[in-house]
């Protein structure tokens, strides 16, 4: 991680300068809204697949509303899904290939996790040069309570055989023309987690359809592409699932790369955890301030580690004041902070947020530039206008 | 505790005209009753009114291979996957060789110009795209 910073200044220190503040964006104040049964006030990306990106204002509370969750699908949801008929195959290398239905399912004893969900793509509209994708800006993340039976102990129920190193997840979304299928695997170390479930339900009711109804995996604190929906097939492996959604896809480079150069593969490791990251909640972009007093708030989350601190700046990071965190925790649930802030005067102002996590890790002025912008968590900015 | 029924809908809204690509199904099929049915054509009406009809799939702007881009690159996902980039011509070509990899069927004496009508309509330049909202209840 100190490489980051020194291989950015070595190798362009006019790349880095030029990247350091992400350009002014606008949300559109659009009166051409899309009905979408069973969601809120979503950005929408697209949809058809549905990928629905939640405003930064929502963040205002500690567990997202599912209508206020954001949603990102790679293809076609299910055309059919039928509790009744639902099956979870498990299989590979396990002593015991076990069908589960739902009311197995349902029968197993539960577990609930907190779980900050987060896109390995959000923010990916921030990275210069920019990089082809869902132009995901701040929104691509949530926080809410998922529960259902731990993987380990539908693993324990098959047995998984000495051979057995990864977990793939595959999901019942159907796949167009020759496009790879969305299959990914996990290591059996964080499968076995007592943490990583099976989630049936989201803040206490059961998984919508856009969320994966009847089942999807939920691996905490790891990229949102780990917590495949529609779950049909849990197979144990021997190594690493080989597919497009493993390599290239969510791979990200063992060394930092120049802005604009491509992936080496072979250079490069699949996505775990999510990185060190904080996002200004309010005020929002271009927002005018009727009063010197501003209440600055966001929330700031680090994949599986700890949020320490979070700091403000209002003089475009000259100097950085300490936030005031949210008491509202949990392992892998993003914290609420705030600040409030006198401006000195009117006039248009900067302002920065930037969070550091338990492992020392803190948010750089500069997000590492990778060809599909994953990860990307680099300051906070808004930029207000405080008018009286 | 029995499974919920759970009905599900597939609809495409397309080019002005909504139509279903899929019937409906509970977890019994034998019991779509006259609730159900109702329900359904109720969940009709609303998909087919006007909002989500003003909420289709920006056109792609006007050019030489307009038509012929919307038919091969709007069959599995809408326009704005692809108005919403910002890239070099380098990127387009990247992204348009590998959605022919995944099926899009797009004649090879048409490549060449799709990738050059991408990359002069959606340039890293380019201001970037507004994008509309999903209908709030409430106010925020
Ligand atoms: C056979 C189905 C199919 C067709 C036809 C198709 N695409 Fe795609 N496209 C996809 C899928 C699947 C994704 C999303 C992959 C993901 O989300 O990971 C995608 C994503 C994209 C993206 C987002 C960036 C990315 O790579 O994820 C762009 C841009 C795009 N398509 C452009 C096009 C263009 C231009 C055409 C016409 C030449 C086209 N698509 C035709 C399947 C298709």
């Amino acid at each position: 991680m100190i490489s980051r910073r020194d291989f950015l200044r070595g190798v362009s220190g006019a790349v880095a300068a030029a990247g350091a503040i992400h350009p002014l964006l606008t949300w559109a104040a659009d009166d051409s809204a899309v009905v979408i049964p069973g969601e809120e006030g979503l950005i929408v990306r697209s949809a058809r697949f549905l990928d629905l990106e939640m405003p930064p204002a929502f963040i205002d509370s500690w567990i997202t509303p599912v209508p206020h969750f954001f949603v990102r699908n790679h293809m076609h949801e299910p055309s059919t899904l039928d509790a009744a008929t639902w099956e979870l195959k498990v299989s590979g290398e396990v002593e015991k290939p076990l069908t589960l239905n739902f009311a197995d399912m349902v029968r197993m004893e539960p577990h609930t996790v907190t779980n900050t969900l987060e896109c390995a793509g959000n923010g990916r509209a921030f990275q210069r040069p920019r990089v082809p994708g869902v132009q995901w800006q701040r929104g691509a993340v949530g926080t809410a309570r998922f529960s259902g039976p731990r993987l380990r102990d539908i693993l324990h129920q098959a047995g998984v055989k000495p051979t057995g190193k990864h977990v793939m997840f595959h999901g019942l979304d159907e796949v167009p023309s020759k496009v790879p299928p969305f299959i990914r695997s996990i290591p059996i170390e964080k499968a076995i987690d007592e943490d990583t479930l099976i989630a049936m339900r989201m803040n206490g009711a059961e998984l919508t359809r856009h969320h994966g109804f009847p089942a999807r995996a939920l691996v905490p604190g790891w990229i949102g592409a780990a917590s495949c929906k529609w779950l049909s097939e849990i197979k144990v492996l021997d190594k690493e699932f080989d597919g497009n959604f493993m390599k290239p896809g969510y791979r990200y480079p063992n060394h930092p790369l120049k802005p604009g150069d491509p992936l080496n593969v072979d250079d490069s490791h699949p996505l775990t955890a999510l990185n060190v990251k904080s996002v200004i909640a309010s005020p929002t972009d271009d927002w005018t301030s009727k009063s010197r007093t501003v209440n600055i708030h966001g929330a700031a989350w680090a994949g599986d580690a700890d949020i320490v601190k979070v700091e403000v700046s209002t003089d475009s990071g000259a100097t950085w004041q300490a936030a005031q965190l949210g008491r509202d925790r949990a392992k892998y649930a993003w914290r609420l902070w705030s600040h409030s802030w006198k401006a000195p005067q009117v006039g248009d102002y900067t302002i920065l947020s930037r969070a550091t996590d338990s492992q020392g890790r803190t948010q750089p002025e500069t997000a590492d530039w990778n060809p599909s912008g994953y990860l990307y968590n680099a300051y906070d900015q808004v930029k207000i206008h405080v008018a009286t | 505790m029995s499974p919920p029924k759970f009905v599900l809908l597939s609809f495409r809204a397309k080019r002005g005209i909504c139509f279903f690509s899929k019937a409906t199904r509970t977890a019994d099929s034998s019991s779509l009753s006259l609730l159900g049915t109702t329900k359904v054509a109720a969940v009709l009406l609303v998909l087919c009114s006007l909002p989500l009809l003003r909420a289709q799939s920006p056109e792609l702007p006007a050019g030489p291979v307009q038509a012929k881009l919307t038919t091969a690159c709007t069959e599995c996902h809408e326009s704005r996957i692809i108005i919403q980039q910002r890239l070099s011509k380098t990127a387009w070509t990247k992204e348009v060789d590998k959605m022919i990899k995944w099926g899009a069927l797009v004649d090879p004496v048409d490549r060449d110009s799709f990738i050059e009508y991408l990359s002069t309509n959606f340039p890293p330049d380019k201001a970037p795209e507004q994008m509309p909202r999903v209908a709030a209840n409430k106010k925020r």
